[in-house]
């Protein structure tokens, strides 16, 4: 529901926003009311306008990310799941090693070789959560390939990509997804930290992370500045959660039966 | 006065669907005691509600006095007093019971610990002597060993040795030989007969195999969709049964039993 | 002398660099005579019966269908006359399936024709409502799940039923219920079973020729009235003593 609304707002703001993203007439620090619903910053630009163009940088780089490390993490750990013992070992530390970097290190790498952009920012964030996702997949593929049903299946004559797509895949779906609307969540934040400390997206494109920025020195006077994207941020974070936990209970057959 | 008096016992879910419903039953101090019912009986819940072990969710309403103490209404600390020293409870899967980051002496040490008091040198020897009383050789390794590093029959034996250690006066034993082997299986009964045979321990012994029951027990309690459809001596039970259910389950058994006495006459 | 449906030849597995699992192990399973194979955890069991699926391949020896060796190109063949039934029910279904979809797997699977008739037919011998197609395992009691998978390993009328502990699982009625069911099929179908059990009640009830298995090696085989009724080797007497039985 929480993130229906804000996607809603974002779809809304490709057709239509309250002023133009660069527009400062308004005078500067208002508060919010009048013709400013969310009041304008310190550079006179409105809120609610910077706040959809933000939006549109949160979704994308939930929705890019999750694309990112959800098909990179899921291939990868399907390989290693079934790979032979040594490979698997091989695969497993490296893992690890990539999971024990922070998502914020590895991104201000990859943002320090390549020059900060949004896109960079989606792939470095994407890959740091496709490192998790292929260690859960592994795991997960391992139980599902100890299984009995696995064994019928082979006598049964299923090739194994057809075993995959019928057995492997199904059974690993819902733990995965409910993992991916969590990671996706995650995602938005480490895009805000980036863009807080200056490496995400760049200006004049307004991130809910750099508003926060901007919005630091003047959060006693103009504390709607601050506000207005903390709370959108919480609401996008708390509602990927609410997500995940409702694709769990909608991918169980056993309550989907109900 | 029994050691254990069961009255009236039902446990009922969150629905409020009565899944033990209305069982009363007694074991007296030395007595051996049996519980037979096949899954979704209620056997394993009557044991857990017995020990005030039930899991959340679920309410037990009737009477149950373990050596005088009420264990449906008693504050959980009497509750836990009473548990150590006057009833022990084995389980049927013993990886599950013992603590997979603590060596198998370690475990046993714990209640001696707790319970007698025990400190240093009196406690090692006890430790011993609680493995060679479950006959396992080696103690001195088995009791350096941590639980995955032990046999399905060798962790099975510390989990006896541990609840046994506090020489309690009721041993609950709720499938403990389900996972096992036969021949492990034959070894681990024994072990259990002679155990409780030697110090005078009542034992309540939980099963779904009659013939393992009747190995071990004298009296039995035959369970079905939570309620008690026939009690008594075992060998009548066996040799009379009353109700259709009974009937079934001795019949099922002797089934077995008929087949492998016809291989030994061909 | 018939041939043999399969036949295991002085088998022996071994994991890399580790100790052998099997040695010297021969087996048939002639069409007609259900063959046990009993032992205890650790025996081997179920690494030979890996072998006698064609899911592992033996590292001495060979194993032989209809007379012939094994081999990849008769592997389609071999599993249309061979079907397997697994001890735990609760594993052996993939609970994100329909019950009419798992049983028609192996029709899938090996080019049968996967014709609903044919599910509900194979529903109806194992004793399950036609319904029973449209519904998921978890719906079903442990007994019901193994007649599903029994359902499934007959589906295709294969000649043999390769059964790693059918019943172990399974309450005491129950077990009566499904050897039941087991034997009936054998008489209705002209169904071979290869029986890997340690309960020897079962193995009694329902095979005619009974091998036994320690540490890898067969001990000790032959017809089951010799091998259960009048024991030769120390392991099978240890066995059959410590089956627990009612007092007479």
């Amino acid at each position: 529901m929480l993130v229906a609304i804000i996607a809603g707002g974002v779809l809304v703001s490709y057709f239509w926003l309250p002023f133009a993203p660069d527009d400062t007439s308004g005078g500067r620090l208002m508060p919010p009311g009048g013709d400013h619903l969310l009041g304008t910053d310190k550079l006179g630009r409105d809120l609610l306008t910077q706040l959809l163009i933000g939006g549109r940088i949160a979704l994308a780089t939930a929705l890019g990310a999750v694309a990112v490390g959800g098909i990179l993490g899921v291939s990868f750990g399907l390989l290693a799941g079934f790979a032979t013992r040594w490979l698997d070992d091989a695969a497993a530390v490296v893992l690890d090693i990539l999971i024990a970097f922070p998502t914020l290190l590895l991104a201000m790498l990859i943002v320090a070789g390549t020059g900060a952009s949004l896109g960079t920012a989606i792939l470095a964030i994407g890959l740091a959560m496709a490192a998790i996702v292929a260690r859960l997949t592994r795991v997960l593929v391992k139980q599902v390939l100890g299984r009995d049903y696995i064994t019928a299946a082979r006598i049964a004559g299923i090739s194994w990509p057809r075993i995959v797509a019928s057995h492997v895949l199904p059974n690993i779906a819902p733990v995965v997804l409910v993992n991916l609307a969590l990671q996706a969540g995650l995602a938005v934040l480490a895009e805000a930290s980036l863009s807080y400390l200056g490496l995400g997206t760049p200006p004049p494109n307004a991130s809910w992370g750099r508003m926060l920025y901007e919005a630091q020195a003047t959060v006693l006077t103009a504390p709607a500045a601050a506000l207005a994207p903390g709370l959108a941020l919480v609401a996008l974070v708390i509602g990927m959660n609410l997500t995940a936990d409702g694709l769990r209970d909608l991918a169980d057959p056993r309550r989907a039966n109900r | 006065m029994s050691l254990l008096a069961v009255e009236g016992l039902t446990v009922r879910d969150q629905a409020g669907r009565a899944l033990v419903d209305d069982v009363s039953f007694a074991v007296a101090a030395g007595d051996r005691a049996g519980l037979i019912g096949e899954s979704g009986s209620g056997k394993s819940l009557t044991a857990l509600a017995v020990t005030g072990l039930l899991p959340p969710g679920l309410s037990a309403t009737g009477d149950i006095r373990l050596d005088g103490v009420d264990m449906i209404r008693a504050p959980e600390k009497q509750r836990t007093a009473a548990r150590g020293p006057v009833a022990a409870i084995v389980f049927q899967e013993p990886l599950t019971a013992l603590d997979p980051l603590m060596t198998a002496g370690r475990q046993i040490a714990g209640p001696l610990r707790r319970l007698h008091g025990l400190r240093g040198a009196a406690l090692r020897s006890a430790i011993g002597e609680a493995l060679a009383e479950v006959r396992l050789t080696d103690a001195e390794r088995i009791a350096r060993s941590y639980p995955h590093e032990l046999s399905g029959g060798q962790r099975q034996r510390v989990a006896i040795a541990m609840a046994l250690a506090c020489r309690p006066r009721l041993l609950i034993a709720d499938e403990p030989t389900t996972a096992l082997d036969v021949t492990v299986q034959a070894e681990i009964l024994d072990l259990l007969d002679r155990l409780v045979a030697t110090r005078g321990t009542a034992l309540l012994f939980i099963t779904h195999d009659l013939p393992v029951a009747a190995r071990v027990t004298r009296d039995t309690h035959v369970l079905r969709d939570g309620r008690i459809v026939e009690s008594g001596p075992i060998a009548d039970v066996i040799a009379r049964p009353e109700h259709p259910y009974t009937r079934t389950l001795v019949d099922s058994a002797r089934r077995f039993d008929a087949a492998l006495e016809r291989t030994g006459r061909d | 002398m018939t041939e043999p449906i399969i036949s295991a030849d002085r088998v022996g597995y071994a994991y890399r660099g580790g100790a052998a699992v099997l040695t010297d192990v021969s087996l048939a399973v002639p069409p007609g005579r259900n063959v046990a194979l009993v032992g205890e955890s650790g025996a081997g069991k179920t690494t030979l019966l890996r072998l006698l699926l064609g899911l592992t391949r033996p590292t001495e020896g060979a194993i032989r269908f209809e007379g012939g060796l094994l081999t990849r190109g008769r592997l389609r063949d071999y599993r249309r006359a061979v079907q397997a039934v697994f001890q735990d029910p609760y594993s052996s279904l993939d609970p994100r399936h329909r019950i009419g979809r798992i049983v028609a797997e192996p029709l899938r699977g090996l080019g049968l024709g996967a014709e609903p008739a044919k599910v509900a037919a194979a529903l109806e011998a194992v004793g399950l409502p036609t319904d029973t197609a449209g519904r998921y395992p978890h719906e079903f009691s442990g007994g019901q799940r193994q007649r599903i998978a029994i359902a499934r390993a007959i589906v295709g009328n294969p000649r043999l039923l390769l059964a790693d502990e059918p019943v172990s699982a399974l309450d005491l009625t129950t077990r009566v219920r499904i050897v039941d069911l087991l034997g009936s099929l054998c008489a209705d179908r002209g169904l071979t079973i290869l029986l890997v059990s340690h309960d020897l009640g079962v193995v009694a009830e329902l095979c005619e020729h009974t091998a036994v298995l320690e540490h890898g090696r067969l001990v000790e085989q032959g017809p089951t009235s010799q091998v259960l009724g009048a024991p030769s080797h120390p392991y099978t007497r240890r066995l059959l003593e410590s089956v627990p039985r009612l007092p007479a």
